[in-house]
């Protein structure tokens, strides 16, 4: 016979069972219903749009009525180098690896003074560091123009100190690849700044007076400690310049000339004056794709030399 | 009286003379609502004829005033025109147009008449066409320059214009307005036009030929600006060295050729291919620039300055180019589209363009313009100004001008 201690167990036990799964339950719609807003953002920023720029990239999607219909000829004219852009990929690519590198790198003592040695101004300094990223992006990118035009500040001064002859003012300094790199690099510099300061500033300090106790220098202890913690920040860093670098197109056309013409500058005049929304869809998806393989190839990278160092 | 009729007591004659002054009163208001003036007239006037007259007359006021009052709609038969307008919300109408065509000087008359339109800015001819295509926007008129004719009609974007509703259309420039017709169908109203002209520092350099090939002189490497479009092909095209039979619609070989010519030729261009008319204006003035490619407008400024700049007219003949305006072919706003175009291609309206912008214009009778230069350079008011002119209107295929015009600039860069 069953006892009546054991049937009220058997029931608490029931009980607790249908409580448990209830809160489950209740648990699994907050975690659907708080993600319905990020992933219909997505869906609808991102999913969609990418997906119909791949229906335009192969024809799926047509803009004008004199396109070919569906095919993956303008993917193999690409690819295949037939025409110019994968070369022009290539030196975007080149050119932003250089911005984002020379901009990390310039970056990062900024950052560290910030956050390890400029103590109780810091927030001031970073205040002044991105005040003049308060005025108008246009002004500053033409401000540029006026510093290294033929007539430009540098060569006024050039001519007027004897380096240079009159009339004979060093060309290319106003337009070209390299004013294109020195403005991108301006630009970007005080974003840039923000993430390895974040990276620095949150460091748990004690672990550097640990590898000073035990005798490491300070050359030492920044190598062994405070670079590997900042990592993280440095490579964000790196991809906050490189990813929007790769396609930028503002700076090239108001600086870089007939030389100083990227990716991205082709992908704006293909939507724009080209109307041939298919190849700037397969140049635009390609950049895309470019951009996201290189942040994994990154992320395992960084996982990697971490997992090396533990 | 001698003539049989009865006489008029003075009572009835203040009574006809009240009725008399009320006719008067409400006759200028009946015909001005009629559109007309007051007819001139001379009668022969008898005391009958009054009478009868004043009395139908104001039966006739009193009428009107009835039927205003009780609501109800005129008996009289609405012209089509007038009735579309009356069916129309003219304050709906969309025009997308460049900035600064919201100025109601550049289409004078019609304000008044009808209610404020909307405008929506343009950036670029070739960019609002893409969002058109898209359904972005819904104008119902489009200003852009004609380089986009062939595609704007051949997408069926647009809608031929009914030019018996546009009484200044009888004014404007046959060459132009037969570059924007197609099958009989006058697709585009043209409002101003200008001559693509080549023009270099005299005093810096001379010319070896009357050629648009001063462009391409390699002696001037670093010194010349282009403008960023395709009709560099069209230029490209003109020289006899690259033997283009239609520099406005070459063929595939023709094109390819013209792809690696413009290749190793725009190494030449300095550093900007200029949208920046300010710019140019001031490289050239300075010197930084010798040579150039533009429209009379900037070669005007020049002169103004001072700036010792000449102008070729090139053996190969000019190039040219003109913009105005598409009736879209889903326009809501159809015939207050037709009177605002008329307004805007009005004699006041072309000596604006002209005037404002040194542009060219395309109303015959607008001539009486403050600078004296466009008439002898731009043939103002001549209909045989533009004879022989390669018209870009006539582009054919631009899209794949466009295309290899971008891949031009992609070598250039790589």
């Amino acid at each position: 016979m069953v006892s009546e201690n054991d049937t009220s167990e058997k029931s608490d036990t029931s009980e607790k069972k249908g409580r448990v799964a209830s809160l489950a339950r209740r648990r699994h719609r907050v975690t659907r219903s708080l993600l319905a807003l990020p992933l219909g953002w997505l869906l609808l920023f991102f999913v969609i749009p990418v997906s119909l720029v791949v229906a335009y990239s192969v024809g799926i999607l047509e803009t004008f009525t004199k396109e070919e219909g569906v095919s993956l000829e303008t993917w193999r004219i690409f690819l295949t180098g037939e025409n110019v852009y994968m070369l022009l990929f290539i030196k975007s690519f080149r050119m932003a690896l250089i911005v984002a590198v020379v901009v990390v790198i310039l970056a990062y003592p900024i950052a560290y003074f910030l956050a390890m040695i400029a103590d109780k101004y810091k927030y001031s300094l970073l205040l002044l560091m991105i005040a003049p990223f308060m005025t108008n992006f246009f002004m500053r990118v033409m401000a540029w123009k006026v510093l290294l035009g033929r007539q430009g500040v540098l060569n006024s001064f050039l001519i007027w100190s004897g380096l240079r002859d009159e009339g004979n003012p060093i060309e290319g300094l106003a337009f070209g690849e390299i004013p294109v790199m020195i403005v991108l690099g301006y630009v970007w510099i005080p974003f840039v700044m923000l993430p390895m300061f974040a990276a620095m500033i949150s460091m748990d300090r004690r672990l550097l007076e640990a590898a000073a106790d035990l005798g490491a220098s300070r050359w030492r202890a920044f190598w062994k400690v405070t670079f590997p913690l900042s990592l993280p920040g440095v490579v964000a860093s790196f991809f906050f310049v490189f990813i929007p670098t790769i396609g930028e197109f503002v700076v090239p056309k108001l600086v870089g000339g007939t030389k100083g013409y990227m990716f991205g500058s082709a992908i704006d005049d293909l939507f724009g004056m080209g109307l041939d929304w298919r190849t700037g869809s397969v140049l635009s998806l390609w950049l895309v794709m470019a951009v996201f393989v290189l942040a994994l190839l990154f992320m395992r990278l960084v996982r990697f030399g971490r997992l090396a160092e533990s | 009286m001698a003539d049989g009729r009865d006489p008029i007591s003075r009572r009835d004659f203040v009574k006809l003379a009240g009725k008399g002054a009320l006719v008067a009163g409400a006759m200028p208001a009946a015909l001005a609502a009629c559109g007309e003036d007051a007819p001139p007239e001379t009668v022969v006037v008898t005391e009958t004829v009054i009478e009868e007259r004043i009395v139908t007359e104001t039966e006739t006021v009193i009428e009107e005033k009835i039927v205003e009052v009780a609501g109800e709609a005129p008996t009289t038969t609405l012209s089509p025109r007038d009735a579309g307008l009356a069916a129309e919300n003219g304050a709906d109408l969309l025009i997308y147009a460049p900035p600064g065509r919201e100025v109601p000087t550049q289409w004078p008359g019609y304000l008044g008449r009808f209610p404020q339109p909307q405008f929506a800015a343009t950036a670029g001819s070739f960019a609002s066409l893409g969002e058109l295509q898209l359904g972005a926007i819904e104008p119902d008129i489009w200003n852009p320059c004609f380089a986009v004719f062939d595609t704007a009609v051949s997408e069926g974007l647009v809608q031929p214009w009914d030019t018996s509703l546009i009484p200044n259309f009888a004014d404007l420039n046959p060459n132009l307005t037969a570059a924007t017709s197609r099958d009989g169908n006058q697709y585009a109203i043209p409002l101003l036009y200008g001559l693509a002209i080549p023009i270099y520092r005299a005093d810096l350099y001379t010319p070896k030929e009357n050629s648009y090939s001063i462009l391409f002189d390699e002696d001037l490497a670093g010194k010349v600006t282009w403008t960023d479009s395709a009709e560099w092909f069209v230029v490209a095209g003109k020289l006899p060295e690259n033997n283009v039979a239609n520099p406005l619609d070459p063929t595939e070989e023709e094109l390819d050729r013209l792809v690696e010519f413009m290749k190793r030729k725009i190494r030449i261009v300095p550093a900007a291919l200029y949208s920046d008319l300010a710019t140019n204006q001031t490289d050239l003035a300075t010197g930084n620039i010798v040579a150039s490619y533009v429209a009379p407008t900037q070669w005007i400024e020049l002169t103004k300055q001072g700036v010792d700049i000449a102008f070729i007219t090139p053996d190969e003949g000019f190039i040219g180019f003109s913009c105005g305006y598409f009736l879209m072919a889903d326009a809501d706003q159809y015939y207050h589209a037709h009177e605002w175009v008329n307004a805007a291609v009005s004699v006041e309206a072309a000596l604006t363009i002209s005037n404002k912008f040194n542009f060219g214009n395309s109303n015959l009778k607008a001539t009486a313009v403050d600078n004296p230069l466009l008439v002898d350079v731009m043939g103002l008011g001549d209909p045989a100004a533009l004879d022989g002119v390669s018209l870009l209107d006539k582009m054919q295929n631009i899209d794949r001008l466009n295309d290899a015009w971008i891949e031009v600039k992609a070598a250039a860069g790589v």
